[in-house]
């Protein structure tokens, strides 16, 4: 840690650091502080204090291009694998008794271990959460007016994707035919192989906003520097 | 009042202090922990606007600081004005 607070100390410009770097490590001593945030501000905020405006919001905006970029292309992809069914049955609450039938809890416990999911989240957290957070937020059914309903399922592998998708409906054919009045199912199109849910474009165009969001951040900051280094009076 | 500068006079207005003195001071007067860059930076600030100066010391990595007369008048002004919006404040809560 006092390797970390001194190599930070040394982010302050050379003027400042020959004036005041002494004291500052005397106080970091003295108190203790590991407060590592408040002086990577401090210290940029002393760096910022003798570039122009211009320059300021020239480095936020590249800087923001970088975060957005980073952010961008270090996104996990998802891939969506949609099934589509012909079910002619119009009353919502039929459908969802037949969903509830499909894919109870117990269910999904048996489709997470069958097919191996989300090995990550179930090492820190309970199984439960895993399918309330996670699981039930990427299995979709959507009914598709007048008598179609599409089941997709998200996952960060394809092949996965579809193979859970199929499973998926093929329970809910099944919850269908033991339901009094579930109406007839047809499989339309198989549950397709994943299809990538974040693409190259919209990767660039989220780096692209980084730009104005950094020129916007870059204007802010260059105000509040002004601001703070006129005399109050 | 949680400027850091504002802190910082107000500490410095009872005697000559240096960071870690300053510090510790203004977390038992104000119930405030300024960070060490926080309070440097605005010891850099006073320091430019000529509101507080060095005193001489021995110890040069424990360099006290002292409130000047300028700092002495800013402080006064400033806590004229939030003396007056504590007051105005209090009293409306009074009336409300």
């Amino acid at each position: 840690m006092k390797r970390l607070l001194r190599l930070l100390i040394r982010l302050y410009p050379a003027w400042w650091r020959n004036r005041y770097g002494g004291e500052l490590e005397a106080l970091l001593e003295d108190s203790g502080s590991h407060d590592v945030w408040d002086l990577f501000w401090a210290a940029m905020e002393m760096q910022m204090k003798t570039w122009s405006f211009g320059r300021i919001v020239m480095v936020c905006a590249i800087a923001g291009v970088v975060v957005a970029g980073a952010a961008a292309f270090l996104w996990p992809q998802q891939y969506k694998s949609t099934a589509t069914l012909r079910w002619d049955q119009h009353d919502p609450d039929v459908v969802n008794h037949v969903l509830e039938a499909a894919l109870p809890r117990n269910a999904l416990v048996s489709i997470i271990n069958d097919y191996d999911l989300y090995p990550r989240e179930r090492r820190r957290m309970p199984m439960e959460d895993v399918i309330d957070k996670v699981m039930r937020r990427e299995t979709w059914v959507t009914p598709i007016p007048p008598n179609l309903a599409q089941v997709t399922f998200f996952y960060e592998d394809p092949i996965q994707a579809q193979r859970v998708s199929q499973d998926l409906v093929g329970r809910i054919i099944t919850a269908n035919l033991s339901t009094p009045n579930g109406g007839l199912i047809q499989l339309v199109a198989p549950a397709d192989q994943g299809k990538r849910t974040i693409t190259g474009k919209a990767r660039l165009a989220f780096t692209g906003l980084g730009l104005p969001v950094g020129v916007m951040f870059g204007v802010v900051l260059a105000l509040i520097l002004r601001r703070r280094a006129a005399p109050a009076n | 009042m949680s400027d850091p500068t504002l802190l910082v006079l107000a500490s410095l207005a009872e005697g000559d202090k240096h960071g870690y003195a300053m510090m510790e001071d203004i977390e038992r007067f104000a119930g405030i922990r300024l960070g060490p860059g926080t309070l440097y930076g605005a010891i850099t600030r006073l320091e430019e606007r000529g509101w507080i100066g060095p005193v001489k010391s021995r110890d040069e990595r424990r360099q006290p600081y002292r409130i000047t007369a300028a700092g002495q008048e800013h402080l006064a002004e400033q806590l004229a004005n939030l003396n007056k919006v504590v007051k105005t404040g209090l009293s409306r809560l009074k009336q409300a």
